[in-house]
Order: C-alpha cells, then sequence, then structure tokens
C-alpha cells in the first residue's frame, strides 16, 4: 500500500526541499521505491539537490497538466544522486523552470483533480510505496489537495512567531480534513535555544508530536545545496535524525 | 606634676625625714640610750611605710586599670570609659593612657573590619544565588551601609537607553527604605547620562560616576561647586535631613562597563554617632567588586531568560481563526473535505 506524504511549510525558506530530498533518500535507503513531485510550481527547487539538471529534464508536472503527455513520462530516475548501492528507488516528477511556462500556470492555473488523478496512476504505474510532495508554501487550492489526499502530513516550521501562526493555521486546517498522520519539523534552530524545551513547548501548543528538531547550520546549508545531505554523511546524527522520521512517516 | 618630679619629691621627703629621725635620734639618744635608738628607728620606719603605701597607690591604681583595658581589648569589648581617669591626666601615665586609647581603637577598628571581611565571603556567595532581584539590590546597599557606617544609601542602575534609574534609596535615621523589597518604588526621577547635545553628564556626582568609572568622595557635599547638588538640597529641605559625607562608587561588570551606581551617605563615627568623611576601605572595595559579579551575573542570566522566553509560542488564536475561516468557508475546502474521505478510501480499495 503506497503512503502519500506532504512535506508542507506555511512560510518559504523553511528548508522544505532539502527535508523532501532527504527523506526520500533515507527511504530508497530502506529498499522503498520513492516518488517525489514538486508541486512548488511557482518557485521549484528541489531539482538542484537531487542533481537534475534542466538540460536532462524531458518532461516536466507542467506538461502532464496541460495534457502533453502521460504522469509517468514526467519521472526522472535520479537514484543514482541519493547514495551508492541504493536498494531502492527514487523517481523526480520536477515542475518546468522554463519562465513562460512559470508564468502560464500562475495566469491560468490548472485543474487540481488532474493532480489527484496524476498522483494516483503514477503510484501504479512506477509501482511507488511513497509519493512525497514537495507542496508550494502557504495554503493554495493544491497545497490543500496535497495534504487532503494525504495519509501523513510532516509540517516543516522555524521556531519564529511568523511560523507558528502559519503552522497553527495548517494544523487546524488539515484536522478538517481529516488527516491521519500529522508530525512536526522544528528546523534552523538557533544555538541558543534548548532543543528538549522547545520540544515540549511546540508539541504542547500544537497538541501534534515533533518528530525532529534541527539546528540551524551553515555547514548544512552549504552541503545542502550541493546533495543529498544524508547520502553523503549516511552516519551523521541528522542523517539517522531523517532516518527515523521517514520510518515515522511511512508506519 | 609629672609622675617623675613626684617620685623625686618623695625621695626628695625620705632623705629630709631620714636626716631628721637622724638628728632626732642624736638628741634622744645622749640621755636614753638604747630606748632613744628604738623610738628613732620606729619613727624612720613608719616613714618608710607611709612612703610605701603612697608608692604603690600611685603606681599600682593605673596599672590595674591598665590591666583591665588590655583584658576588655582581648575579648574584643574595649571602652575608653575603661581609662577614662587616666586620660585627662597631664602626667606620664596620662600619655601612656592616650597611646594606649589610640592603639586599642586602631585594634578595634581591625578587628570589626576584619570581621566583616569574613562576613564578605559568604555574602558573596549568598548574593550569586539570589534568584529575588529586588533583594539582591537591597541587600547591596543594606551591606555597603553596615561596613561603612553609612547612615543612608542609594543604588541606580543603568538602563539601556543610557539613563541612570534609582532602584534603592534608603536612610536610617529618617527611617526611609523605598525600592527593593519593600514595595515602595523610588519616585525621583531618572538621571540622563548625556546631555541634549550628546555629551556626558557631569553634572550630577551619580551621572559623573557612571560615565568616567571613577569614585567620587566628597567630606561635605553642600562646600562642594563641582557638581549640581539641587536634588540632595530639595532633598534636605523636604526632610529636615542634612546630607554631608558623599562617596559614590561605580559598579562595573566583568568587562569593566558600569552598569550601576552605588552612593553612600554620611559616614558615622562607631563610637561618637559623628558624621565623618568616608575613608579608604579594602572590606567596601571587596564587597563592591563582589557586588558587581553578582549583579552583573543576575543581569547576563535575565538576558538568557529572555532569550529562552522567544521559545515560547504565543499563536494568535483569533488571527489563526480568521485565517482559517478565509479557507474553511471557501466552496472549494467544503468540496475538498467532503471528497478527500472518499478519495483517500477509492485508492486504498
Amino acid at each position: 500500500m503506497c503512503k502519500i506524504i506532504s512535506i508542507h511549510s506555511f512560510r518559504g525558506g523553511t528548508g522544505k526541499s532539502n527535508t523532501t530530498a532527504n527523506l526520500a533518500a533515507m527511504m530508497a535507503a530502506m529498499g522503498k521505491r520513492v516518488g517525489i513531485v514538486d508541486t512548488d510550481i511557482q518557485s521549484p527547487g528541489i531539482h538542484v539537490i537531487l542533481g537534475l539538471d534542466e538540460a536532462h529534464m524531458k518532461h516536466s508536472l507542467n506538461d502532464y497538466l496541460w495534457e502533453k503527455c502521460a504522469i509517468e513520462e514526467t519521472a526522472h530516475d535520479v537514484t543514482a544522486n541519493v547514495g551508492t548501492n541504493v536498494p531502492g528507488k527514487v523517481f523526480l516528477i520536477p515542475a518546468s523552470l522554463k519562465p513562460g511556462e512559470i508564468t502560464r500556470v500562475l495566469r491560468e492555473g490548472y485543474d487540481p483533480s488532474l493532480l489527484n488523478e496524476g498522483f494516483h496512476s503514477l503510484i501504479d504505474k512506477l509501482e511507488l510505496d511513497a509519493l512525497l510532495i514537495d507542496t508550494h508554501p502557504g495554503v493554495n487550492e493544491e497545497t490543500l489537495l496535497s495534504i487532503a489526499i494525504s495519509d501523513a502530513v510532516l509540517i516543516i516550521l522555524r521556531p519564529d512567531q511568523q511560523d507558528y501562526l502559519g503552522t497553527g493555521v495548517t494544523i487546524e486546517l488539515a484536522r478538517r480534513l481529516k488527516v491521519q498522520k500529522l508530525l512536526l519539523l522544528v528546523n534552523k534552530v538557533p544555538e541558543s535555544m534548548d532543543l528538549a524545551q522547545l520540544k515540549e513547548k511546540v508539541e504542547s501548543a500544537y497538541q501534534r508530536p515533533v518528530a525532529g528538531l534541527i539546528r540551524h547550520s551553515e555547514e548544512m546549508m552549504l552541503l545542502g545545496s550541493m546533495g543529498v545531505f544524508s547520502a553523503r554523511y549516511p552516519d551523521h546524527v541528522i542523517s539517522k535524525l531523517y532516518g527515523q522520521m521517514a520510518e515515522l512517516l511511512l508506519e | 606634676m609629672s609622675l617623675r618630679n613626684r617620685l623625686l619629691l618623695l625621695i626628695a621627703l625620705l632623705l629630709g625625714a631620714a636626716v631628721f629621725g637622724t638628728y632626732l635620734v642624736s638628741i634622744l639618744t645622749a640621755g636614753q640610750g638604747a630606748l632613744g635608738v628604738v623610738i628613732a628607728l620606729l619613727i624612720v620606719l613608719s616613714g618608710a611605710g607611709l612612703a610605701f603605701v603612697f608608692v604603690s597607690r600611685m603606681i599600682n591604681a593605673p596599672l590595674e586599670k591598665f590591666r583591665a583595658a588590655v583584658a576588655s581589648l582581648q575579648v574584643g569589648v574595649y571602652h575608653r570609659e575603661l581609662l577614662y581617669d587616666l586620660l585627662t591626666r597631664n602626667d606620664e601615665i596620662g600619655q601612656l593612657a592616650l597611646t594606649f586609647d589610640r592603639m586599642a581603637r586602631e585594634v578595634s577598628t581591625r578587628d570589626r573590619r576584619l570581621k566583616s571581611l569574613r562576613g564578605i565571603i559568604p555574602l558573596g556567595v549568598a548574593l550569586s544565588a539570589e534568584k529575588d532581584f529586588s533583594r539582591l539590590l537591597e541587600t547591596i546597599v543594606i551591606e555597603a551601609q553596615r561596613i561603612t557606617s553609612a547612615d543612608a544609601g542609594s543604588l541606580y542602575l543603568k538602563t539601556e537607553d543610557n539613563q541612570l534609574k534609582f532602584v534603592i534609596m534608603r536612610n536610617e535615621s529618617l527611617r526611609m527604605a523605598l525600592g527593593g523589597t519593600t514595595g515602595k518604588a523610588v519616585s525621583l526621577r531618572t538621571v540622563p547620562l548625556v546631555d541634549e547635545q550628546g555629551n556626558p553628564n557631569h553634572n550630577h556626582i551619580a551621572s559623573y560616576c557612571a560615565v568616567t568609572g571613577k569614585r567620587v568622595a566628597l567630606a561635605d557635599a553642600y562646600t562642594t561647586t563641582e557638581f549640581d547638588l539641587s536634588g540632595t538640597r530639595a532633598f534636605d529641605v523636604e526632610t529636615g535631613y542634612h546630607s554631608q559625607s558623599f562617596l559614590t562608587m561605580p559598579l562595573k561588570d566583568l568587562a569593566g562597563e558600569v552598569i550601576g551606581v552605588l552612593q553612600l551617605i554620611n559616614a558615622q563615627d562607631p563610637e561618637t554617632q559623628q558624621v565623618v568623611p568616608f575613608e579608604e576601605d579594602e572590606v567596601l572595595d571587596s564587597l563592591v567588586l563582589i557586588t558587581s559579579a553578582a549583579l552583573s551575573a543576575y543581569i547576563r542570566e535575565e538576558s538568557l531568560r529572555e532569550e529562552i522566553n522567544k521559545l515560547r509560542i504565543e499563536v494568535d488564536l483569533a488571527k489563526q481563526k480568521k485565517q482559517v475561516d478565509e479557507i474553511a468557508e471557501s466552496d472549494y475546502f467544503k468540496n475538498l473535505q467532503s471528497q478527500a474521505e472518499l478519495m483517500r478510501k477509492k485508492r486504498k480499495s
């Protein structure tokens, strides 16, 4: 049974794409066949982390939404970029990087129900164990759709007041959409904050489990943009944390 | 008459008596034989006896007093009343008594300081553990007053906007205690550390002290022309107090930055209660060092606590509800809500 998992944050810059890529890598390392859909059509980014450059992009999610191709034709196998001898598979369904195509989406929009159908045929055709949806920040229609059809939602927030408010909004909407599993990841935690205390505060504020807390790290930022961190440093404590989160989400 | 002169007089008298005695003996023994010798000897002996009593009264009585004074000094209860009548004497005994009294008082002072100094370390430990900021501030002033026998004491703290804020004010003889744990705030206005042109404020003693980081000691505030003491004068007029001797000290953190100013007023002679100038005092120096450390540690801890407080998650629930409602009331969301379960079920089947 394939799990659909949305990775969401209310604002941009929380490290959402990075987390998605790392979770996919950990799942593939467990032998899972994983699909990643970049629904952040307005500002795509996860392809950079997964090492897929524009020249090698045959089709994008945009082509499918404009009914130019089938959804499986947009899937790119990026397993080679999430580690060596990986038992599973990672497929990326990128969003178009062409400025014209981006503005067309913004101008015309697309049919969210088409997205839903696409997800399902992708799961069938690629025999996926997990489909990770890298959502657009905020709560637009396709994000709400992604959340609505997900078995699990991972919300990423930074410890600041704006993210706290936005996270509260998303959690409430997810509750109304009857999402079964909702986990929180507190990312980019400054050195001055105590992790245990922060975990307790966030959990008591939202009454939802915090699956992980990750400190802000310049090193991580630098490495993160160059590739999948957990593929390069599988024994690092942060990689282990991604592994635990991947298991929690697949449970 | 000096002691030496008295003794010389005594010897002269004795010699005179002896000569007179010998003369008497020679007259009496001329006709009386042995009886005359006996009488003459009796006269001489009684004279010597009288002299002995006189000498012992002159020497022994003061010695007894000195002994008592030494004993009281040893147990730390020396009081100059013990030597009272000796101190007024003009002779060597009187001079000795004066010297002894001076030494004894010096020893007493040193003794008292030693005791205070011993109390400083436990005080420092207590202050560094003090969780109640008001009590911490109050204790600093009370202890500084105790060490210097100051009738009044005040504490200012430097604020973030570069002002000195009155936080503690105590005056024993006016029975006045403001700030700290008293619950009564000090209503006196804050002292700016820079004037409107941005120049350092050297007008007030406290601000001068805070700006320069230097101590200021004044024997009589009313004779100084260096500082603006209008505030003090107004206070004195209002309360009938007389502010005289001042000692104003900066409290600095480990980096040497002034964090507050401690001001002591009217040091009192422990015995006479007269107002005297403040003196250099190692114990006070130690107190200032220790209290500054405790104060800056508290301030540092406080800013850390503020940092931790940022962890406090305060979601504006009204705002959150508004945002949620805006979305939840849309047709799209309502539709999605009814479809969501169906979509998930369809997939699972």
